[in-house]
């Protein structure tokens, strides 16, 4: 089935069997390799990606369920800033999780600018890390909050 | 491994696939998907429900209707803004994670009739309807689900949407029990509605999950207690009654001991938090 | 110390923050193939009769491999080679995830079809699936006796202690499985490249395991195997051994194809076939005086292989030498069992051993203390290891011993009186939920110690290029821990230049010289330590020039921030290394360390067992609801002696991921199995802690008693930041529902 949709935004056109996972698709065929898969199920959160700003699993997504969307990976972040509050507040290591979680981060920032703790940890709960203990994942999103504050403090 | 999906956009359209094809509707994937992983389900068709034109989210007199295809996360949105049945919130945010609340939706919940459903605990509690098409069949929750994964349904008919009652006044409780905080399949779970008057049930609903092989909910049992002063000893009377209509079973997730325990506990604990301010959280 | 214990950013953070970090599953080459496994998936059982007709009949299927294909040895095993690779015809299956048949396929979906096709026929044997019931050796698992091992330590007169006690203790401990759940899957990818080398891109701890299993199975020199680790995404233990029979895979298929082959394991796959944290059954009788000191230890520990011995013996070696604890006790008598079952083999997992019996003899000590009516805190001071003390097994210990310093700055940093006083406040006006609060005090052997010396060595090649970057490849891994980082921070506090021009490389066996595996929370010291000596060699190289050409003592020329110093001269980093290039100063070293020799008597259990010892203490707060049984960590508090810090932020992390991860082992996480097969085997049910069970806070403190062999007196941490944390949860939940908690993961149903 023909498919068109946009990636980070581009807009590819391609060809799809139905039976493929969104998540496959992207990696094997677009090589978007920043989405992984932990668990296939809906578990861990490694393989979210944005799709019409929502965060959602791409391995219980077909992929011909992309057709018409937007997806947004890490790959297509033209703001760093939660990239780097990540890297700053020492919230990644072994990093397999991480991009699944700063999508996850951006899904929440899109709705809300302020989060508290317990926002942060509710829109988190749906991506595991086994190294951190996640902590610092906390400490990371407060920090990009911080920085986007800060940001547009000067403008 | 799929070979057919389909994309229909009326409801006859819809109710002719399933009818022809056998094959399995779904909205967000999100328990289709496991389960053909797991190969608990073995299909080659799907069917996408996302391309149905269908009603929205609305309030239509004193009901809540929730289509096919709306998500927990727009539910969720939806009660916000509207400001109605707002216990609900608390049992839609504990189901999945943001990515499976974005993607999965309460009729299919409904659809799965797992007596673990929180979304089926939460239609037993708003008294839902479910309404079916193309037969235009509308039928108590109660009656649609017949046993676990056992629906009222028709080969041609396909869930439209559900109604739910909307309440007002009424306190709430509603516990889920599982090992962790987030992601939890419920080894029990408890949702409790009550309206007082001078110190008197008006009204009470109380429903269990994962301790029968339904949604556990005794209306001549809560008849009973309407007029009834609040104090513990009514609810450890509740408390009693409702671990003996319990029936649990044992699996990966806990014992059936266990679980009836946790009946009769989590009315305790309801009452503690409702009325009493012992447990500070 | 320019840089050293200072926090800096993680050298590969960004890499990995944008995705780009490559991972085994990231690796893909033209005219690849997917692999796909056939199990035995029954627990125990005579191999009759493989067939693959079927398989092959399906277009793409462009290998099916079983035994008959492999042309070396058939076999693996770290001590004794008791585990097929491929389970021949006429042997037995002895857990149900035996592998029968490999294919390799042109894609994944044909090759998980084809897995299907093959069909086997295995007569059933009756399985042995407890400790209890291997120990009757009625059915034999594996080997002449299902007891596979035995370890001791003999020391002093055992009965002399229960004699003239004033307070005897026995109590019975269980611990269950534990599930590494490192985010990444097991994988490799293999090529057998057309000039006939093997290629290997592997997920691993220790690529020089990969080399050497592939070699035997593949029946290739070793000059021919280049593994290369990749970006690795968790280890914990589950990638030391097990890469090598997940590598083994795909080589054999690249072998046979000459085409590459990409194995990348499900969850599903990760969980039924790789190993876990052993479950144990452990009987203690402890010896204490009134005043709390302890006299003796007497402990007999079975730990559940599994189907195979793989890592065990090397495991129960640690089990052993951590029975006592961190305490000074006379007299030792202390038996572990190795038993075989027809289970999942077990292995390595992040305190190798030792977790089982710390929650043993750390329930025992909170016992005593209960009894004897002393704080729990008091009892662990009074008993603690100091300089001058010797070890369970007879360990003089003459430096670097901050047991006491640790405990000391947990008491300290929690305000302990004062937070009992609290606890104790909220329990008595709280009916439903109860306060807890539980010590631990443990200590662990760093590196491999005696048990595994001749491995106890480690290289790293330092290359400065022309404009002044710095490349290091180390032998042992980066698998998210922070080693990179830390090997940086070395080079650059030594040579002086900034860490954003370092690079550290993952390691390739054809290149380095075997290092061991990551393990043992020895790369610090051992990684560390070569590139250490890789850096000063080559800082001599250049000073040595210098001097020279510039006619200036050795003494007037420093390093520091991208800068060198030149009597009074300042140079760019960048300036000196072009100057050197061109005047052909040697700009590459290698740098080898290895242990000096340790004395240990094995049959007695008694010497130097490690080379130096991390010293831990964890207070943690916890809550738990009575009517529910649910367990909640609130608050912990944690100081780990370990010689020197030198990567502060790597080391923060380590203890907050440990102290998770214990609390995983502690509370939540379960393996279940019927009939040998594992139910809970993916995230829905093997559950792992998430962000909403983290504690509200982790106070981390470090004490650092300088080890003198260690790079700037550094020890190691990997390890013992897990360790503190399961026996310091379950004291705090025995002491909040005021009941002697025996068992891990602690049951809901036990506490209501």
């Amino acid at each position: 089935m023909i498919i068109k949709f946009k990636l980070n935004g581009k807009e590819i056109v391609k060809d799809v069997p139905v039976h493929k996972r969104a998540l496959d698709f992207l990696r094997d065929d677009l090589g978007v390799l920043s989405i992984k898969e932990g668990c296939g199920e809906g578990e861990c959160g490694a393989c979210t990606i944005l799709v019409d700003g929502k965060n959602i699993h791409s391995c219980l997504m077909l992929a011909v369920e992309l057709d018409g969307k937007e997806v947004l990976t890490v790959e297509g972040l033209k703001d760093k800033t939660i990239q780097n509050a990540f890297v700053e507040a020492g919230a990644i290591q072994c990093g397999f999780c991480t991009p699944g979680f700063i999508i996850s981060t951006k899904a929440l920032l899109n709705e809300n600018k302020n989060p508290s703790s317990e926002e942060i940890k509710e829109a988190l709960e749906g991506n595991l890390c086994r190294c951190t203990g996640y902590l610092k994942i906390e400490e990371a999103v407060k920090l990009a909050v911080k920085m986007y504050n800060k940001g547009s403090d000067k403008k | 491994m799929i070979k057919n999906y389909f994309r229909p956009k009326t409801i006859d359209e819809l109710s002719e696939l399933k009818l022809k094809t056998k094959g399995y509707l779904f909205s967000g994937g999100t328990d289709l998907f496991v389960k053909l992983r797991a190969g608990t389900i073995d299909t080659d068709t799907v069917i996408d429900t996302k391309y149905l034109n269908s009603r929205k989210i609305e309030i239509t007199g004193n009901k809540l209707f929730i289509p096919i295809n709306a998500t927990y996360s727009e539910l969720r949105m939806f009660i916000k803004q509207n400001n109605v049945n707002n216990m609900l919130e608390n049992i839609v945010k504990t189901i999945g994670s943001p990515m499976i609340r974005n993607r999965g939706t309460p009729v299919g919940n409904i659809s799965n009739a797992s007596p673990a459903g929180d979304f089926v605990l939460a239609s037993y509690l708003f008294n839902a309807q479910v309404i079916i098409e193309p037969t235009s069949r509308k039928l108590p929750v109660k009656n649609f689900i017949k046993g676990p994964g056992k629906i009222d349904l028709r080969e041609n008919e396909f869930v439209y949407g559900i109604e739910l009652e909307i309440l007002n006044d009424y306190k709430f409780y509603f516990e889920k029990v599982g090992r962790r905080n987030a992601m939890i399949i419920s080894i029990a779970s408890l949702g409790l509605l009550l309206k007082e008057k001078d110190n008197k049930i008006k009204d009470i609903r109380i429903a269990f999950g994962s301790v029968a092989p339904y949604i556990l909910r005794d209306e001549n049992l809560e008849k009973s207690l309407i007029g009834e002063t609040i104090n513990e000893e009514l609810f450890k009377h509740i408390a009693i009654e409702y671990q003996k209509l319990s029936s649990p079973i044992t699996d990966v997730r806990a014992t059936k001991e266990y679980r009836k325990s946790l009946v009769h506990n989590l009315v305790i604990k309801a009452y503690n938090n409702l009325f009493e301010k012992v447990v500070k959280e | 110390m320019k840089i050293i214990g200072k926090k800096v950013k993680r050298i590969d953070g960004f890499q990995k923050a944008e995705g780009s970090a490559k991972y085994a599953s990231d690796y893909y080459f033209h005219n690849m193939l997917y692999a796909s496994v056939v199990y035995a998936n029954v627990p125990h059982g005579i191999l009759k009769n493989i067939d693959v007709s079927k398989a092959y009949e399906l277009p793409g299927v462009v290998y099916v491999a079983t035994y008959k294909d492999v042309p070396g040895i058939n076999k693996f095993g770290h001590v004794i080679k008791d585990m097929n690779f491929l389970v021949p015809i006429g042997d037995k299956v002895r857990f149900e995830g035996d592998v029968i048949a490999l294919i390799a396929a042109e894609s994944k979906e044909i090759a998980e079809k084809a897995a299907k096709l093959v069909s086997c026929e295995i007569e059933e044997l009756p399985p042995v699936l407890t400790i209890d019931e291997a120990l009757k050796d009625e059915i034999i698992v594996n080997g002449d006796s299902n007891i596979g091992f035995h370890r001791k330590i003999r020391k002093g007169h055992i009965e002399d202690a229960f004699k003239d006690a004033d307070l005897v203790l026995e109590m019975n401990f269980e611990t269950g499985y534990q599930e590494h759940a490192y985010l990444e899957p097991q994988g490799a990818v293999a090529y057998y490249t057309p000039d006939n080398v093997m290629e290997i891109y592997v997920s691993a701890q220790c690529p020089f395991y990969v080399h050497e299993d592939v070699a035997n199975i593949l029946g290739l020199p070793l000059n021919k195997i280049n593994v290369i680790q990749t970006e690795t995404g968790g280890g914990f233990g589950g990638k030391e051994d097990v890469p090598s029979y997940v590598a083994a895979k795909p080589a054999l298929l690249s072998y046979l194809t000459k085409r590459p082959v990409k194995l990348i394991y499900t969850r599903e796959m990760d969980i039924k076939e790789t190993s876990k944290r052993h479950p144990s059954k452990s009987y203690f009788k402890v010896a204490f005086k009134k005043d709390g000191t302890i006299l003796g230890v007497k402990s007999k520990t079975y730990l559940d292989m599994g189907a195979y011995s793989t890592l065990s013996p090397i495991v129960m070696y640690r089990t052993t030498v951590h029975s006592c604890g961190t305490y000074k006790v006379p007299h030792v008598f202390v038996d572990v069992y190795g038993v075989y079952t027809n289970k999942v083999p077990c292995g390595a997992f992040r305190g190798f051993g030792s977790p089982q019996v710390l929650f043993a003899i750390e329930s025992v000590m909170d016992e005593a203390a209960k009894r004897l009516n002393i704080d729990p805190y008091e009892i662990r001071l009074k008993n603690t290891l100091d300089v001058g003390d010797e070890t369970a097994t007879g360990h003089k210990l003459t430096s670097s011993v901050g047991a006491k310093k640790t405990l000391k700055k947990v008491y300290e940093i929690s305000n302990y009186p004062k937070l009992k006083d609290y606890v104790k406040k909220y329990n008595e006006t709280n009916k439903f939920k109860k306060l807890g609060l539980g010590w631990s005090h443990i200590f662990y052997g760093v590196s491999l110690g005696s048990g595994g010396q001749h491995l106890d060595g480690a290289s790293a090649e330092v290359l400065i290029q022309p404009d002044g970057t710095i490349n290091i490849m180390i032998g042992n891994t980066e698998m998210g821990q922070g080693a990179k980082t830390t090997m940086a921070i070395i080079a650059s506090e030594i040579l002086g230049q900034k860490l954003d021009k370092i690079s550290v490389l993952q390691p390739q066996t054809l290149v380095l010289q075997d290092s061991g595996p990551t393990v043992a929370s020895r790369t610090t010291i051992f990684s560390g330590n070569a590139v250490r000596i890789a850096a000063k060699k080559i800082k001599e190289n250049i000073i040595g020039f210098l001097s020279n050409y510039f006619g200036v003592g050795k003494n007037e020329i420093s390093f520091s921030d991208g800068n060198v110093l030149v009597r009074d001269k300042i140079f760019t980093f960048e300036e000196i290394t072009e100057l050197c290039n061109k005047n052909n100063v040697k700009l590459s070293e290698i740098g080898w360390y290895k242990t000096p020799k340790l004395h240990f008597d094995h049959e007695k259990g008694i010497g130097e067992a490690y080379i130096t010892y991390t010293f831990s203490t964890q207070l943690s707060l916890v809550e738990v609801d009575i009517l529910t049984g649910k367990i909640s960590l609130k608050e912990a508090w944690v100081c780990h002696d370990i010689g020197k810090v030198i990567n502060y932020d790597g080391a923060i992390g380590q203890v907050h991921g440990g102290v998770v991860q214990g609390m995983g082992y502690a509370i939540m996480e379960e393996i279940k199995q019927d009939n040998g097969k594992i139910l809970t085997d993916n995230f829905n049910n093997y559950i792992i802690p998430t962000i909403k069970d983290a504690p509200q806070n982790i106070h981390v403190e470090f004490v650092e008693e300088e080890f003198s062999e260690g790079p700037f007196g550094a020890k190691g941490l990997g390890e013992p930041s897990l360790m503190s944390s399961p026996p310091s949860i379950a004291n705090a939940v025995s002491n909040a529902i005021n009941k002697r908690i025996s068992k891990i993961p602690i049951s809901m149903e036990d506490i209501i």
